[in-house]
């Protein structure tokens, strides 16, 4: 209780929000107290991993409350919005607005493939990501003797078990751990990289994904969450089901021995980010949400 | 004779559900007259779940030590108990005290890790005067090997699970030299185990033992499962942690449901990873048709209860020790079908009291779950089979005589 009244102190000492947007559904139910306080408009973000896995969450009812009492939510794909009714909310107070990244950082850079092709990753070390599944279809792949490597970038609680599975999967030459490191050295592998590949069991959008298309690097990719509402299958980038190594690793096959279709598949993936996924567009949408409230 | 030797076995916490095997060990131990002392971090504060008399709590709770670390969350207690510990074995045990001191500033420029709490933590185990220390994994014992010096101890190490699975020894760069070079005696649960030790540099002549889990065998008294029994039920006990594997084995139900959509599969236990596991069991639509049910903790009186209920055991573990629960399944007459992780081929008799399967395939899984679906006569054979397996092998009271036996033999090792 107290540990509440001191959280909201600094909303109560400057009276002049319009509005307060809570970023997560999580934090916008911890929040949700201050909606009654101050009598404000209240908005919150749905991104992703509260929502995903909702059905099986213990505090479900919370987060429903918080999007019931709200007065605008934000969600990042169609997907979730579909999600979101289904639960009961009237779909006139929820914006879809898609993530969006800045282009111009990506316009300019030029690819500058390995001889060897790179596979890369990008993301949390964590069970939603689907990573055990990509090792699986990278261990596939070095059955059916193509060459490759793989960098995985990012940390996690699963940085270990990760580890253990790359050597119990004799993949230590080919994959690698890389841990956490400053986004303008994404960039630097993004340049070096063939191909991008996002695993997950569930996303909202993928903010990773869409910064490797705007690199112009081809993404295969899980058909999860709101991805399919970025990727068209075999014109932008390539779908696959979710926890399936072997249709994965067939994809991923094929892209790797075809050097042509990657870059047509790059090129396209572009043009998607350029026209669609722009960040002057998100900011837009938002800004005119914001103004019909008030 | 065997009274004399002075035991000290080293844990993380204790008791704990899912080291059970330390539990029956030391009870075991006590019984055969050795001095037994159980150094732990932490205790445990539910003690009823495993069914222990009263007078067994007593005897353990006697032999239970607790490091001050246990009450770091208040620190006024932290500070009264590291205090008297601090002052008791420095006025009582000036000679060990200073030693320890001195080696562990060494330890603490070496590694940097936190002084006050491994200084702390190691005073309990002065003034004891063990003759044996047992560091119950061996993942643990980087930080502990000085003691063995200061304490003049012999010290054995128990390898319960492939190191590697945790990050310790990409912490420290000489960890398997250090603790490869310290240890007077190995005790390994599979041969699996001591072959990947060989294979990160034991030395092939130290001492070791095999000594296989075991259970106690009057608590799983199997009943005549009856015939033509529909829907199969599946099971699987264990933590529900990344190593055991859950996600594979869910996707295997699934395969098994498309065949045989009624199929029920009860999964027992807790863990870190019960979100990843119930997500897949989502994903897949069977925690919605009801065909996953996931059951939680249950307390051990329970669990012959529930393997009595189903008609296969399933365990894709990633990585496995050995795996009590399999031993436990194959004591209630239920075929296994299990990965090839660890030293699970050593627990079941492949295609005599179960199958095993690659670890991580799935498809292969599936595949010999509807065998044994499928071939009703096959499945109660194989459960038979392994009622006998664990009554030949996986006995509490030949286990007791190996550990009796282990630790004589150490005890007459040459410093």
């Amino acid at each position: 209780m107290l540990r509440n009244w001191i959280k909201f102190l600094p909303f109560i000492n400057k009276r002049e929000w319009d509005i307060i947007h809570a970023e997560f559904l999580g934090i916008g139910y911890s929040y949700l107290g201050i909606k009654h306080l101050l009598n404000i408009k209240y908005f919150v973000s749905s991104r992703g991993s509260e929502i995903n896995t909702i059905e099986i969450n213990p505090q479900k009812h919370q987060l429903v409350k918080t999007l019931q009492d709200c007065d605008g939510i934000h969600v990042v794909s169609e997907k979730m919005l579909d999600k979101i009714i289904k639960l009961g909310i009237p779909e006139d107070k929820i914006l879809v607005n898609r993530p969006a990244i800045n282009f111009s950082q990506y316009k300019n850079l030029s690819k500058q493939e390995t001889n060897i092709p790179l596979i890369l990753s990008v993301g949390r070390l964590v069970w939603i990501k689907g990573l055990d599944y990509l090792l699986e279809s990278f261990r596939l792949l070095k059955d059916k003797k193509i060459s490759f490597r793989a960098v995985i970038i990012g940390d996690g609680p699963l940085f270990s078990e990760l580890q253990y599975s790359i050597s119990d999967l004799q993949l230590d030459e080919e994959v690698q751990l890389i841990g956490n490191i400053p986004p303008h050295k994404v960039s630097n592998w993004l340049q070096k990289a063939s191909i991008f590949v996002l695993s997950s069991h569930e996303e909202g959008i993928s903010n990773a994904a869409l910064e490797a298309m705007g690199a112009g690097v081809a993404v295969v990719s899980t058909a999860c969450g709101g991805m399919d509402e970025v990727i068209q299958h075999r014109k932008n980038g390539l779908l696959v089901p979710i926890r399936n190594p072997v249709v994965l690793s067939n994809e991923l096959g094929s892209l790797l021995l075809d050097p042509i279709r990657r870059k047509q598949l790059g090129k396209e993936a572009r043009i998607t980010i350029e026209n669609k996924f722009d960040l002057s567009r998100q900011t837009q949408m938002f800004e005119a949400f914001y103004r019909n409230e008030l | 004779m065997s009274c004399k030797i002075k035991i000290g076995i080293v844990v993380q916490q204790f008791p704990v559900s899912s080291e059970t095997f330390i539990l029956t060990k030391v009870l075991g131990l006590i019984e055969q007259g050795f001095d037994v002392r159980i150094f732990a971090t932490y205790k445990s504060k539910n003690w009823e779940k495993f069914g222990l008399s009263l007078n067994q709590i007593c005897e353990l709770k006697k032999r239970l030590i607790i490091s001050p670390l246990a009450y770091k969350n208040n620190l006024v207690i932290f500070c009264l108990v590291a205090t008297r510990l601090v002052l008791w074995n420095f006025f009582r045990y000036p000679y060990f005290f200073v030693k320890l001191f001195y080696q562990e500033k060494v330890f603490y420029k070496a590694n940097q890790t936190s002084f006050i709490s491994y200084f702390l933590y190691k005073l309990n185990f002065i003034g004891h005067k063990l003759d044996i220390l047992h560091i119950e994994f061996d993942f643990q014992a980087y930080g502990l090997l000085n003691l063995k010096k200061i304490l003049g101890c012999r010290l054995v190490l128990s390898g319960r699970g492939d190191i590697t699975r945790t990050s310790v020894p990409y912490l420290y760069k000489d960890f398997y030299p250090a603790v490869f070079g310290a240890v007077d005696y190995y005790h390994f649960i599979s041969y699996y185990l001591r072959d990947e030790a060989l294979k990160k540099g034991l030395n092939q002549g130290k001492p070791w033992k095999l000594v296989e889990p075991a259970i106690d065998l009057n608590l799983f008294n199997p009943k005549v499962r009856p015939l033509h029994r529909t829907p199969i039920t599946l099971i699987s006990v264990g933590r529900l942690s990344w190593a055991k594997g859950y996600e594979f084995m869910i996707d295997a139900v699934a395969l098994v449901a498309r065949k045989y959509p009624d199929v029920q599969y009860l999964v027992v236990g807790d863990g870190e990873y019960s979100e990843a596991i119930q997500f897949a069991a989502y994903q897949h639509g069977l925690l919605q048709r009801g065909c996953v049910q996931f059951l939680g903790l249950i307390s051990r009186g329970k669990i012959p209860d529930y393997l009595q209920l189903a008609d296969i055991m399933i365990h894709g573990a990633l990585e496995e020790g050995f795996c009590n629960a399999v031993i436990e399944a194959q004591a209630m007459e239920l075929p296994v079908v299990c990965s090839d992780a660890g030293g699970l081929p050593e627990n079941i008799a492949n295609s005599v009291t179960g199958f095993v399967v690659q670890r991580r395939d799935a498809q292969a899984m599936a595949n010999k779950i509807i065998y044994l679906i499928e071939n009703e006569e096959e499945r109660i054979l194989m459960g038979k089979a392994g009622r006998i397996r664990a009554l030949q092998r996986f006995d509490l009271i030949k286990q007791k005589q190996a550990f009796t036996e282990m630790y004589l033999e150490v005890s007459q090792l040459n410093q």
